[in-house]
C-alpha cells in the first residue's frame, strides 16, 4: 500500500519500437495486459460494457486477432494502447521498453531547455524560464509564444489536439508533455526554437540543452527522473515551495520538512504556499505525508482508494510540530495524480485554499510492471475518492479561486496565480 | 428412540473420528515447536536477529531488511528500499510505532498495536499459550500439493483471529492468513512459508511470499542469529515518535 504509484507521467511516454513482427513475448504481453485488467480493475461491472458497447471479454478476442496480425511490435503496442484506451480511464499505458533503455537518457533528462510551457487559449507560451538553463542563457523570456521547435509547428500541434477531441480534459497536460519532449535531447546540443517576443517580433534562438537541475531519482521500473525542489520567500513572511515530482521520499521529504520548520515553533511565517503546477504526481502516500505538516488532528484522511478487494484510507500522520497558518496550494491543468490527491484532499478538509486552474483529472493510483516483451505496463489499481466524496478522475480539482494566466502578465514578469495566493495570505488575520 | 440414537450418533461420530485421525490443535502447535528447535531451545532464547531481502518483483522494488527482538519483548524492524528510503517499526515499553520518510512518524493503537505486541514476543511460537486464548482445528487443506492442518487461533490481545496451516507430514507451518488491521484499513494478508533451513539450531522458513491488496511481496531470509547481544538503544523509538506518543497520552480521550 505504501508502494502504490500515482504517477501520471508514464501515460505520455509511448514510443514506437524498431523491432519487426510481433513475437511470442509480445503476444504473451498482450495476454498479461488483458488479464491484469480483468483481474485487477477495481469495478468489475465497468468491464461488462465499455464505451464502445463491448465487454472486456469481447475486446480480448477482437484485439488478440489484431495483435497477432500486426506488422511489427510497434503496431502491436499501439493496438494494446488502443485497447486500454477503451477503458476510458487515466493511468493505463504501455511504455516502450526501448524508450526506457535507449531513449530515456536523451529524451528525459540528459538535456532540457529549461522552459516551462503553458497553454493560454490556443497559444503555447513560456510560463517560466529556469535559472541557469539553456533558455536563460539564450535570453528567452516568460510570455513569449512558442511557434516552432525544430521541425514541429507548435500552434498546429496545439490546434490538432484541440480539434481532435475538444472534450479531452488533459489537453493542457498532453500538450505540455508534447512540447517538453521536443525541448529535450542530448545534453550539450541545441534545439532551434522560434518565438514571438514581447514586442510581437519573431525571434529564432538556438537554445542549449543542459542537464536539468536537481538529482536523478527512480522508483521501481520507472525511468530515472530529475527531482528539483525550490524554496523561496516571495514575501519575507511567506514560505514558498515547489517541486517537480512526488518521488525520492528521503530526499524530497527531508527538504520539505526543512522548509516547514522555518515556519513552525514560533518562527515568523504568515503563510505557506505549495506550488504543484506542472507536477505529474508520484507516490500517493507522499501527499498524506506532507499533509501531516499542516494538520494536527489524528485520524484525518485525504481520501480513500477503492481497490477491488480492499478499501484503503490515505491517513494523515500529524507531525510533532505542525504549521497552523494559512496554506495555499497552486495548481494547473498539468497538476496530475498525487498532486490532485494532495490539493483535493486539503481542499476538502478546508485546510488549504486552492489557486490556479482546474487540474488534469487523472488521479488514479497505479502500478508499473514489466511485460514479457520488455515493455512497461502501467495500470490503475484503484479509484480515488476525496474526503469530500468527489471522484477526481475526469473531473479534477476545481480551485477555490480560479486564476488564469495571460500573456501580458507573463511578459510583465508577473505570476498572477502566485500573486493571488500571496494576497489571500496577506488578508488573513494574524494569529 | 431411533431419532435420539441417530442424533447421538451424528453428534458423537465426527468427534470420535477426529480424535482417532487427527491430533488436537494444541498438539499441532506443540509439534511445530519440537520440529523447529524444541521447547528447551526456545526457552533459552535471549535475543533474535534476522536479516533478509524484501522484494516486489513485479514492480522492480527491492530492499534490505533487518529485525531484532529481545527477552523484554521489545522489537525493531527496518527495511531500506531503493527509491523509498527507510521504513522502521518497533515495539518498546508499551509503544508500538512506525516511521518512514513517506508518512512520517506515528504511534499505533488498538487492534494494530495488539498485533505488533504479539509480533514482538520473543519465542512466541513456544509461548503460544500466552499469546492465544483459543486454538481450534478446523480441518485439512492442501496448499501447493501439501496436505495441512488448518488451525484458527484467537489472540488474547485484540479480536482478530489468525488462520495457520501446518504440514501434516513435517509439522512445519505452511501458511498464515488473517485480516490485518492497518492505519489504511483492514487488509486480508496471506503469507506462504517455505524452504525451511537450520539457522543456529532453529529451523525457520527462508522464503516467505505474501499477498496483500493485490500486491505480492517476497522475503528471503539470509541470516538468523540468536542470543547475540543487542544494545538496549536499538529498541528505543526515535525522538519524534516519543514526542507523538507523549502528545497522544496527554490528549484527552475522545
Amino acid at each position: 500500500m505504501r508502494l502504490l504509484l500515482g504517477l501520471g507521467l508514464a501515460s505520455f511516454l509511448f514510443s514506437p519500437s524498431l523491432r519487426a513482427q510481433p513475437d511470442r513475448d509480445t503476444l504473451d504481453s498482450f495476454e498479461k495486459v488483458w488479464q491484469t485488467v480483468q483481474s485487477r480493475y477495481w469495478q468489475p461491472t465497468h468491464l461488462d460494457r465499455l464505451a464502445n458497447g463491448q465487454s472486456w471479454r469481447q475486446i480480448h478476442d477482437a484485439y488478440r486477432a489484431k495483435v497477432e496480425h500486426a506488422a511489427d511490435n510497434s503496431e502491436a503496442r499501439r493496438l494494446m494502447s488502443e485497447m486500454l484506451g477503451l477503458l476510458g480511464q487515466s493511468h493505463f499505458a504501455i511504455i516502450s521498453g526501448q524508450l526506457e533503455d535507449d531513449l530515456a537518457p536523451s529524451s528525459f533528462g540528459d538535456g532540457t531547455a529549461g522552459i516551462e510551457p503553458v497553454l493560454v487559449g490556443s497559444a503555447v507560451l513560456v510560463m517560466r524560464v529556469e535559472p541557469q538553463s539553456g533558455a536563460a542563457q539564450a535570453l528567452v523570456k516568460p510570455g513569449w509564444e512558442i511557434l516552432r521547435i525544430g521541425g514541429t509547428d507548435v500552434p498546429a500541434l496545439a490546434q490538432r489536439l484541440l480539434e481532435k477531441d475538444p472534450s479531452v480534459k488533459q489537453r493542457n497536460l498532453l500538450l505540455r508533455w508534447g512540447v517538453l519532449g521536443r525541448l529535450s535531447g542530448p545534453s550539450g546540443t541545441t534545439v532551434r526554437v522560434e518565438f514571438v517576443d514581447g514586442a510581437g517580433q519573431k525571434v529564432i534562438k538556438q537554445v542549449p540543452l543542459k542537464d536539468p537541475p536537481g538529482t536523478r531519482v527512480r522508483f521501481g521500473f520507472m525511468p530515472p527522473t530529475p527531482l528539483t525542489f525550490r524554496v523561496a520567500r516571495p514575501r519575507p513572511d511567506i514560505q514558498y515551495v515547489r517541486f517537480n515530482i512526488f518521488l525520492d521520499p528521503p530526499g524530497l521529504m527531508g527538504k520539505f520538512e526543512d522548509a516547514v520548520k522555518t515556519c513552525t515553533g514560533g518562527k515568523s511565517c504568515r503563510g505557506f504556499i505549495i506550488d504543484l503546477r506542472g507536477n505529474p504526481g508520484g507516490l500517493a502516500i507522499l501527499a498524506s505525508g506532507m499533509a501531516g505538516f499542516f494538520i494536527d488532528q489524528p485520524d484525518t484522511k485525504l481520501g480513500t482508494l477503492y481497490q477491488r478487494e480492499v478499501t484503503l484510507k490515505l491517513v494523515v500522520n500529524p507531525r510533532v510540530d505542525t504549521f497552523s497558518g494559512p496554506l495555499a496550494v497552486l495548481v494547473d491543468g498539468a497538476s496530475v495524480s498525487t498532486s490532485e490527491i494532495m490539493a483535493g484532499g486539503l481542499q476538502d478538509l478546508k485546510r488549504a485554499r486552492i489557486f490556479g486552474s482546474r487540474t488534469a483529472g487523472a488521479a488514479l493510483p497505479s502500478n508499473v510492471e514489466r511485460l514479457p516483451n520488455g515493455d512497461l505496463f502501467q495500470y490503475a489499481v484503484a479509484n480515488y475518492i476525496s474526503e469530500g466524496g468527489q471522484t477526481l478522475e475526469g473531473r479534477g480539482v476545481i480551485p477555490d479561486q480560479e486564476v488564469g494566466v495571460s500573456r501580458a502578465a507573463l511578459l510583465a514578469g508577473q505570476d498572477p496565480v502566485l500573486e493571488a495566493a500571496i494576497n489571500w495570505i496577506g488578508a488573513q488575520p494574524r494569529p | 428412540m431411533r431419532n435420539l440414537a441417530l442424533s447421538l450418533l451424528l453428534a458423537v461420530t465426527p468427534a470420535t473420528l477426529l480424535a482417532a485421525d487427527t491430533p488436537t490443535a494444541e498438539a499441532i502447535l506443540d509439534r511445530y515447536v519440537e520440529v523447529t528447535g524444541g521447547k528447551a531451545a526456545y526457552e533459552g532464547l535471549k535475543t533474535e536477529m534476522t536479516t533478509g531481502i524484501m522484494e516486489m518483483k513485479a514492480q522492480g522494488i527491492k530492499g534490505k531488511m533487518s529485525g531484532f527482538r529481545n527477552a523484554q519483548n521489545f522489537s525493531y524492524n527496518v527495511v531500506e528500499i531503493d527509491g523509498v528510503g527507510k521504513i522502521e517499526e518497533g515495539f518498546h515499553e508499551g509503544i508500538a510505532w512506525e516511521k518512514s520518510a513517506m508518512g512520517g512518524p506515528r504511534v499505533k493503537t488498538g487492534e494494530e498495536k495488539a498485533f505488533y505486541m504479539r509480533e514482538a514476543i520473543l519465542a512466541r511460537d513456544a509461548r503460544w499459550r500466552d499469546v492465544y486464548s483459543k486454538a481450534e482445528l478446523s480441518g485439512d487443506e492442501t496448499i501447493d500439493g501439501v496436505v495441512c492442518f488448518k488451525l484458527v487461533l484467537t489472540p488474547k490481545e485484540g479480536t482478530r483471529t489468525e488462520t495457520q496451516y501446518f504440514e501434516k507430514a513435517t509439522g512445519f507451518r505452511k501458511r498464515i492468513s488473517m485480516v490485518m488491521s492497518t492505519q489504511m484499513g483492514d487488509l486480508p494478508v496471506e503469507s506462504t512459508l517455505g524452504e525451511y533451513k537450520d539457522f543456529g539450531g532453529f529451523k525457520a522458513p527462508s522464503k516467505v511470499s505474501t499477498k496483500m491488496a493485490g500486491q505480492e511481496l517476497s522475503v528471503t531470509i539470509s541470516t538468523m542469529e540468536f542470543n547475540k547481544e543487542i544494545p538496549a538503544s536499538r529498541f528505543v523509538p526515535p525522538a519524534d515518535v516519543k514526542a507523538i506518543a507523549a502528545k497522544l497520552k496527554a490528549a484527552p480521550a475522545k
